[in-house]
């Protein structure tokens, strides 16, 4: 017997027991028939009144960095073009030292051009022919590893990629790195997750379980820093307004405050360990997949907020006073977004059902 | 008189019989017998229980014309591991109709027995208990069919259930554009 020659009444029982409202639309895409049984005010109802509303989304904050220390459009790009070097579409994408970034609307990054030179090269081809698939959404003009400042022979630009394309999760992003030192150099990307937004900063970390890295982003800053050992990290702020990042131990018994050496240079040190009697952390279970630390709420100061997903328990750590506290739970979170149902489904049933 | 008196006896003293029996014989479509315990049977299934009590259960073997052998194995199999396991607190308070109720998780042994069941053994084993009235097996088979689909795309669901798709190139963009929302590379 095949599923086709199912009854409706069962088939409707067999699609009320999915358990996924994605996988309902799914199924309702298969075939006709299924989409005339799903697309029924009565089924949806009874399937909303099972299952509830969908489950609300979480919106990652998308990467918006501060403004330059001199704002882009105070440059005039007129001067390159009335000697007929530049197209007219060029942009302006960052500025440091004496170099600017020129891009064009295709993703074409070009060399840093001193401002006081009409001197140009393409540093990297087309966007897309490098990471193919990739979106790029910022490129950053940072100083090259060679130390001393930024010139043209040492420089590096940071591009913020979103995708690759079709990765079933959007929000995904990773980094990737043109250098100075080749015509044409890059890294591979490396994935990035968002780490929160403070004070301008935008925090990223790529995760291991041996080593993350931690970008910060700003139009004029870039560090890279490997921590060992830690697979959790966030960005919060402490009374003091100064930024740290917090990272969870391995085991998940304690917690590990990092601060910027020198208050404002591009290198962290770890500044005070805070041990965590948090339930789960007397648990054998590795906790690393279930606990997290809040990208959003951590903007809020003075504390870091951890999230544990397997209990739906959410805990606020006061990075000072070493005070936990049971937060509120995790559905009540401010981002939540509501997808839109019961939903519409007209498109093919219209006929069927008349 | 005394004949028909005599015949009475006789029918009282079948029923009896009947009644003291603890199973009964259930016939499949083609022709096979299958022993099932009186107790589970009627505790399972509402239309064999209502069989039971109206007493149209026939000791030769009640006629099941719309469940084949295969089925009725695997229907008779589920009652007989059912009676032996350990009824659970959800499996007592089952009698809120399964339309209205949350779903109860189907159990470990019943996730196993059904595990084995071919695609054709299951469906039609979710017929058979459909027909049968038995209510917790329906549960567990439509809840193991619609555990297939997980996570699939349309075509992968499809490729599952030997669904023809029967959608032109232009209405299936049309569902698209009105679901863009639910689709993740969008």
């Amino acid at each position: 017997m095949s599923i086709d020659a199912i009854p409706d009444a069962i088939l409707e029982l067999i699609l009320l027991r999915i358990d996924s409202h994605f996988c309902l639309l799914d199924a309702s895409s298969t075939c006709k028939r299924w989409r005339r049984l799903v697309a029924d005010t009565g089924f949806l109802r009874q399937f909303s009144s099972l299952h509830g509303p969908p489950c609300s989304t979480w919106f990652d904050i998308t990467f918006e960095p501060s403004s330059a220390a001199i704002p882009c459009d105070l440059f005039s790009l007129s001067f390159l073009q009335s000697i007929h070097v530049a197209p007219p579409d060029w942009r302006i994408r960052d500025s440091r030292g004496t170099l600017l970034l020129l891009d064009r609307d295709d993703g074409t990054f070009y060399d840093p051009v001193p401002r006081d030179m009409v001197r140009y090269k393409r540093v990297a081809p087309p966007f897309t022919s490098i990471f193919a698939g990739y979106d790029s959404l910022t490129g950053h003009l940072v100083d090259g590893e060679a130390g001393g400042g930024i010139g043209l022979s040492n420089f590096r630009v940071v591009c913020l990629l979103r995708g690759p394309a079709g990765h079933y999760n959007n929000s995904h992003y990773d980094a990737g790195v043109f250098t100075a030192s080749g015509s044409n150099q890059q890294q591979q990307p490396w994935s990035l997750y968002s780490m929160g937004r403070s004070k301008g900063f935008e925090y990223w970390y790529s995760g291991g379980r041996k080593h993350s890295r931690v970008l910060v982003l700003r139009p004029h800053e870039t560090t890279k820093k490997e921590c060992r050992g830690k697979v959790c990290l966030g960005v919060t702020t402490r009374r003091d307004g100064v930024d740290r990042i917090v990272a969870f131990s391995e085991d998940g018994g304690s917690m590990t405050v990092f601060a910027r050496v020198h208050g404002g240079g591009c290198e962290w040190a770890a500044e005070k360990s805070i041990a965590l009697s948090l339930p789960w952390s007397e648990t054998s279970f590795s906790w690393a997949g279930y606990a997290y630390i809040d990208h959003i709420d951590t903007a809020r100061a003075a504390a870091a907020l951890i999230v544990v997903t397997k209990v739906n328990l959410r805990y606020r750590v006061d990075i000072e006073t070493n005070e936990v506290k049971v937060e509120r739970r995790l559905e009540e979170r401010a981002h939540a977004c509501e997808l839109p149902w019961p939903p519409n489904l007209r498109a093919c049933t219209q006929l069927l059902n008349g | 008189m005394e004949v028909d008196k005599g015949k009475g006896e006789a029918e009282e003293t079948r029923k009896v019989a009947e009644a003291d029996r603890d199973t009964v014989t259930l016939k499949s479509s083609d022709g096979k017998l299958f022993e099932v315990s009186k107790e589970a049977a009627a505790r399972l299934s509402t239309v064999l229980a209502g069989m039971i009590a109206g007493g149209s259960i026939d000791d030769n073997g009640t006629d099941l014309k719309q469940i084949g052998s295969e089925a009725l194995e695997n229907v008779v199999d589920y009652c007989n591991k059912h009676a032996n396991s350990i009824p659970s607190a959800a499996l007592i308070s089952s009698s809120i109709s399964f339309n209205t109720a949350p779903f109860k998780e189907p159990e470990e042994w019943e996730r196993k027995f059904v595990d084995r069941l071919s695609h054709d053994a299951l469906f039609d084993l979710v017929e058979a208990a459909n027909f049968l009235g038995m209510e917790r097996l329906l549960d567990v088979t439509c809840h193991k069919i619609s555990e297939m689909m997980k996570g699939k795309s349309p075509d992968q669901i499809r490729e599952v259930f030997n669904i023809k798709n029967d959608y032109t190139k232009e209405e299936l963009e049309e569902i698209r554009q009105e679901l863009a929302w639910a689709f993740y590379d969008d």
